[in-house]
Parts: C-alpha cells; sequence; structure tokens
C-alpha cells in the first residue's frame, strides 16, 4: 500500500498540476479571443472541463482516503 | 447397434415374461395362493406404491424354490458341490453372519455420525456446524475482514485508477466523453462494490429461512410414533428396548418431535433405517443357531436344508447390508456437501466485489459469473436439497399414516421367516433411499466442485446398485432358463478354466466341468446315446461324450450305477462268467460281451492289459460291495479275467476232415 500511497500523490500532483495548467491556459485564451465568440466558446470549454477533471482527481483521492487513510497524509 | 438394443430389450422382456408366468405358477403350486387374493392385490394396487409387493412376495418364494433345487443339484450330481453345499451349510453361514457383523457394527455408528454432520450443517441455528464455521458472529467478522474489505479495497483502488485517467483524459481533450461513456456504468459499480456484503447477506438469511420453510412442511403430515435413531450404544451397554442388529452394537430409538424441523425431517428418514436394522436384530442368528451344523456336522443328515436356510439368512443381511450401504453413502455425501459448502460461502462472498464489478464490466464478466453462481448454488443447496427430501418424506409418512397401508401389509403373509417377512420394510426403504438419492443427487450436481467431491461416493453407491441389478437379473434368467443348471454352469466353467480348478476337478483328465454344467439328459439327446450306454462306456473306460480319457475314479463311479441298470446287471454278469474259462456259459458270456460292446465299436479281444486291468478294478469293486458274487469266485479271477478280456476270441476249430471214401474190401 505504501508503494500506491506513493505513486498515487505523484500521479494526483500531477493531474492537479494539469488542472491548473489547463486552467490558466483558458483564461489565456479568453484574454485572447478577441471577441470571437466561437474562441471564446472553446477556451471556456476547457476552464469548465479542467474543473471537472480536478473534481474528478478530489473524488478519485477521496476514494483513496477511505482506503487508506494515511495515503495523503490525512492521519 | 439400434438394432442390438432392441433385440436386447426384446429378450429382457420375453425372459422377464417366462419368469413372472413361472413365478407365478410356483406360487400357486407351493400354495402362497393367498398373496395372489383379489382382496390383497386391490388393496395394494389402490397403494399404488404397493403395487408391486405381492409379486415381490411371489418372486421371493421363487428365489427360495430355486436355491433349493441348486442345493438338492449340487448334492446329487458332483462330489464338489455336496462339498460346496456342506461348506456353505456350515462355514458359510458363519462367514455370512461375520461380514455383516463386521460392515453393520461400522456402518451404522458412520450414519449416525453423517446424520449428525446433515442436520449440524443444513441449520443455522446456534450451536450447529454451520453457525460455528460459517453464520456466527466471529466467522462473519473474519471473512469481512480479511477477505471482502482486502477485496473491496483492490476494486476501489482499480476505480480511483479509472477516475484519475479518465480526469486527466477530461482535462486534456477538454470534452464529457469519457464522462458520458462511462459515468452511470462507474456509478453503478461503486454502489454495488462497496454493498457487496450485505447484498449476499440478505442472500444467506433469505436462503435460511427458505430452508427451514421447506423442512416444515413436513410438520403439516401428522405423525404417528415417529421415532428415529437417536444414539449408537455397545451392546454390552445397551438399555432395555435398544435395536441390536449385530452382536456388537445396539441402536437407541427415541420419539422424535417437529420442533426442528430439518432435524426433524432428516432423522425421520432414518425412522426406515430404525425399522429395517430391526430387521436385522430379528434375522440375526444366535451362537447356537449359528454354530450348530457346523458342530453337528458329524450328523448333517440334511445338508440342502441348512444351506437353503444360509442363502436366505445371506439374503436378509445382504439386503439389510445393501439398505445400510445406501443410506451411509448418500448422507456421507449430503454431509460431505453441505461441509464443502461452508468453504464456497466463504470464499464466494470473500470475493463479492469482484463478482459485483463484474456486473458493469463486461469483460470480467464470464469469470466474475462463474463466482456468482457458485455462490448461488451453496447459499440455496439446503433449499435445493431440503424440497425432493421434505416432499418425499411427507409422501412416505402420508402412505404410511394411510388407513389401509397397514392392513394391506398384514394380509401380505409369507410363508417363511426371515427376509420375506421384511420385504414391506425393505420396500418402504427402498423408496426413502431413492427419493434421497435423486433429490441429493440432483443437487449436488448443479455444482462443479461439490460435484466433484461426491462423484467418488455417487459411484460407489451405483455399482452398488449395479449388484443389486445383477442379483436380478441372474434370479431372472435363472428362473426362466432352468433353475440351478445355468447358475451352476458358469461358476464351474470359469473354475475349470484355471490351473487350481483343472487340479481340484480333475480337468486334466476329463472335462468334469462339462459334465457338472451340463445335464446327462442334453448330452444324450445330442450324442443319440442311451443311458446304459453311456454308463457301459464309462465301464469300459472310454470317452464319455468326446475325445476325453475318463479317469478311473469316473469309471468306479459309472460302473456303480451301472450296477442298477438291466444292462448293468446283464453287463455285470457276463464279466463274472468270463472269469472262468473253464464255465460252459463262458462261450455265450463271450457273446453277450461282444453283443454289449458292438454298440460301442470295441471288440472283446481288442482290450489292452491296462484297459483290462482298468475293468477289473471296476469288477473288484462290484465285488466288494457285493458279497454274495464273492463266493462264487475262483481266487486267481482277476488274472482269468485280464487273460480273457486280452485274448482274441477263438476261432471256431474248422470241422474235421471228412474221412477219405473208403472203398468196401472186396
Amino acid at each position: 500500500m505504501s508503494y500506491v500511497s506513493a505513486v498515487w500523490k505523484w500521479l494526483i500532483g500531477i493531474g492537479v498540476g494539469l488542472a491548473l495548467l489547463r486552467i490558466v491556459i483558458g483564461g489565456i485564451e479568453i484574454m485572447n479571443s478577441g471577441g470571437n465568440p466561437g474562441l471564446r466558446t472553446t477556451a471556456k470549454d476547457h476552464i469548465l472541463w479542467a474543473i471537472v477533471g480536478l473534481l474528478m482527481l478530489i473524488f478519485a483521492g477521496t476514494i483513496l482516503s477511505t482506503i487508506d487513510p494515511s495515503a495523503f497524509g490525512v492521519v | 447397434m439400434r438394432k442390438h438394443k432392441y433385440r436386447s430389450s426384446i429378450g429382457k422382456c420375453v425372459c422377464g415374461g417366462i419368469a413372472i408366468i413361472f413365478l407365478i405358477s410356483i406360487a400357486v403350486t407351493h400354495g402362497t395362493v393367498d398373496l395372489l387374493s383379489t382382496a390383497i392385490i386391490e388393496k395394494a394396487h389402490a397403494l399404488g406404491l404397493l403395487a408391486q409387493a405381492p409379486l415381490w412376495a411371489i418372486v421371493a418364494q421363487g428365489i427360495l424354490k430355486f436355491i433349493r433345487d441348486t442345493a438338492l443339484w449340487l448334492a446329487q450330481k458332483a462330489f464338489f458341490g455336496l462339498l460346496l453345499v456342506i461348506f456353505i451349510a456350515t462355514l458359510g453361514r458363519i462367514i455370512v453372519w461375520t461380514i455383516y457383523t463386521i460392515f453393520v457394527s461400522i456402518a451404522v455408528p458412520l450414519i449416525f455420525i453423517m446424520i449428525k454432520i446433515v442436520e449440524s450443517t443444513v441449520s443455522s441455528a446456534n450451536g450447529t456446524i454451520a453457525y460455528f464455521l460459517f453464520y456466527s458472529p466471529d466467522i462473519q467478522s473474519v471473512i469481512h475482514r480479511n477477505i471482502w474489505t482486502v477485496s473491496r479495497n483492490a476494486v476501489n483502488i482499480g476505480f480511483a485508477a479509472v477516475f484519475l485517467f479518465g480526469a486527466i483524459m477530461t482535462i486534456i481533450k477538454a470534452n464529457k466523453e469519457f464522462i458520458d461513456r462511462y459515468a452511470l456504468k462507474f456509478l453503478a459499480a461503486i454502489i454495488l462494490v462497496n454493498f457487496s456484503w450485505f447484498i449476499p447477506g440478505v442472500i444467506v438469511d433469505a436462503a435460511s429461512i427458505g430452508t427451514r420453510a421447506i423442512f416444515s412442511l413436513s410438520a403439516h403430515v401428522p405423525c404417528n410414533n415417529c421415532k428415529a435413531i437417536t444414539g449408537v450404544i455397545l451392546r454390552t451397554l445397551a438399555p432395555p428396548g435398544s435395536i441390536c442388529p449385530t452382536a456388537l452394537i445396539c441402536v437407541k430409538i427415541d420419539p422424535i418431535g417437529a420442533g426442528n424441523p430439518a432435524n426433524y425431517v432428516v432423522s425421520g428418514l432414518t425412522t426406515f433405517l430404525a425399522q429395517i436394522l430391526q430387521q436385522g436384530a430379528t434375522l440375526n442368528p444366535d451362537a447356537a443357531t449359528l454354530f450348530e451344523p457346523l458342530l453337528n456336522l458329524g450328523i448333517f443328515t440334511s445338508p440342502a436344508s441348512s444351506f437353503t436356510e444360509t442363502i436366505e439368512l445371506a439374503m436378509g443381511l445382504f439386503l439389510i447390508m445393501l439398505g445400510t450401504g445406501s443410506y451411509l453413502i448418500i448422507l456421507a455425501a449430503l454431509a460431505l456437501a453441505f461441509i464443502i459448502r461452508l468453504p464456497i460461502l466463504w470464499i464466494t462472498m470473500g470475493f463479492m466485489p469482484f463478482v459485483a464489478l463484474g456486473f458493469v464490466a463486461d469483460s470480467i464478466k464470464p469469470f466474475t459469473d462463474k463466482i456468482w453462481k457458485k455462490f448461488l448454488s451453496a447459499a440455496f443447496m439446503p433449499v435445493m436439497a431440503g424440497i425432493p427430501i421434505a416432499v418425499g418424506f411427507i409422501a412416505l409418512q402420508s402412505i404410511q399414516n394411510a388407513p389401509g397401508t397397514a392392513a394391506a401389509l398384514n394380509n401380505i403373509t409369507l410363508t417363511t421367516n426371515g427376509v420375506l417377512s421384511a420385504l414391506p420394510n425393505f420396500l418402504f426403504m427402498a423408496l426413502s433411499i431413492i427419493i434421497l438419492w435423486m433429490g441429493v443427487f440432483a443437487v449436488l450436481q448443479s455444482d462443479e466442485y461439490i460435484g466433484m467431491g461426491s462423484a467418488a461416493i455417487k459411484a460407489t453407491g451405483q455399482k452398488l446398485g449395479k449388484i443389486g441389478a445383477y442379483g436380478y437379473s441372474a434370479g431372472t434368467v435363472a428362473l426362466s432358463g432352468g433353475f440351478g443348471v445355468a447358475m451352476a454352469k458358469r461358476p464351474l466353467q470359469a473354475l475349470s478354466r484355471t490351473e487350481r480348478g483343472k487340479k481340484w476337478l480333475g480337468a486334466d483328465k476329463i472335462n468334469v466341468a462339462s459334465m457338472l454344467a451340463i445335464p446327462a439328459q442334453i448330452m444324450r439327446t445330442r450324442q443319440k446315446l442311451s443311458p446304459d450306454q453311456i454308463l457301459a462306456n464309462a465301464w469300459a473306460g472310454k470317452p464319455l461324450f468326446g475325445a476325453k480319457t475318463i479317469s478311473t475314479d469316473k469309471a468306479a463311479a459309472a460302473a456303480k450305477e451301472l450296477k442298477e441298470t438291466n444292462l448293468g446287471k446283464q453287463f455285470q454278469q457276463t464279466i463274472l462268467t468270463l472269469v472262468n474259462k473253464s464255465t460252459p456259459e463262458y462261450k455265450e458270456a463271450r457273446k453277450e460281451l461282444q453283443r454289449i460292446l458292438d454298440t460301442l465299436a470295441i471288440k472283446v479281444g481288442d482290450f489292452d492289459r491296462s484297459t483290462s486291468e482298468q475293468i477289473v478294478d471296476s469288477v473288484k469293486r462290484i465285488v466288494d460291495a457285493d458279497t454274495s458274487i464273492a463266493g462264487n469266485l475262483p481266487s486267481d479271477w482277476q488274472n482269468n479275467l485280464i487273460i480273457n478280456l486280452t485274448t482274441p476270441a477263438p476261432t471256431t476249430p474248422p470241422p474235421p476232415p471228412p474221412p477219405p471214401p473208403t472203398t468196401p474190401a472186396p
């Protein structure tokens, strides 16, 4: 389980990092859309699904912490 | 192949038909007409299940007649047959009793243990084996903590991995493809996996309630004075009222109530076994009866009668052993299956999270479905086994409690004691065994692991069944095919093919087995020889039926019989006359002997010395047996007879030449 916890911390971290990066990129895309509704909608979608992905990561983390509370240093 | 099957079936029908006609004729001629009375048969048919009872009784009569005939035939026709009859009538009785005592003394305690195991594994009540090994909170906790929780965690780690993968894909692709595709299944899987301890628990509880409900059905049938085997004890310690089927053990019989339905039914089925053991207690001979023929061997005057008694005793004891063995096999299979069921429940419930995952993940469904089916079959096994057992028990109790049954059974009067009087009980025992057998093995076969465990037991039971079937076939064939001849033929022929058998039977000199097996009547027909010719042939030391050389002993035995026939007496007189060549009757005697021997193509003068010595030896036996002859014989009669038999017949002296014509003297 300790190996799993170690790997999970990295994977979750990478996932969260990707999501945050995607949100930042989405924000930049909105700024650069220049009033183009199509580009703006696409940028919003990127931010939306990055947030959904982030929620999924939290859910996965919840599952793992249920199995092993020490996985994320909760206990 | 099909044609052969039809032919075989037709043959069986014909044999069976002949056997039935024959048995009915026996029943009529032996005074057991009461068995065929219309009243009895009507009652029996009205009861349905007893329809065959009178026929069984008739068959039993036929079998006894067959045994008596076989004993007489063996005793009269062959020396070794007589020895066999005496052996069976004396030591055979003790051997049969010993086998029965050992078998039943071991089987009955084992049956009792099996009954207790079945009772204790079929019920989930506190204090039972099933409770101790599965239903108790401690065991449930161990299974939950050590197997199920680990399985659930493993599956949940899989879920988290999939979630992580899905999250990353969603973030990168920025669309809801993954969610649309898997969200619903994922949600269902999470719920099922995390409730996968609760759901099978509900199923197991439902099965326990169903088991109790099924067995409770039996309580609706009134059981008048129902009793069951409640203990097995050593005979020396047995309290009064115990049933003692052997010299070693007794069984304790007590009334049973309907308080615990499962115990009530399982124990109730042993009621029939108890009745059979009661028959064993009745049949079991005391020491005086058992050893009487052996101790009185010197004045043993009726071996055929004792032989019949022994065979009848053996039949009864064999039926008891068959019934006891069948109960043991079935209960052992049932006990084994119910014990194997418990670890199957542990494992399948422990791995239930994977089964839950299989409901939503098609790729692992083929594997998880197997676990699910095994769980269901193990959980509901007592219910499935309980249906045929409980229904069969109800049917049997209903029949036994029916007003007409007791009267019908009492009216089946049989002319002999022992096994025949127990036939109605054997009928019920057979029915109870069939119910158990069919129901139990149909259920056990539903699971391959349990089936594997019980397959060996079932195979043994089938062999036991085949023994009974062979016995029936042998009886039918023998009864329809000519009494003891058919039965005696095979073992003797088989014996004659072995080296030791040849030595015993003297088969190196003559095919004794064929003499014993095939009656002289048949041989006479085939060879077209008269009885006197056969005996004369034996007398002459020549082949009886074929190109075999008869031994001296057999010739002497034939000569003894020869004395009692007309031709034999004539032959004897002729030989004795030949002893003294000087008697005036010599010439006539020689002619008479030649006439007799002409039928055998033997000339008097052609006897060699060896054959003549055999004849002399035979005549000597006759002389020794008949002292009136001895006084008329000269002291050297034996040498004279050899000379006379080996000397060619004197040629008739030519008539003296006619005297030359004489010329009258002038």
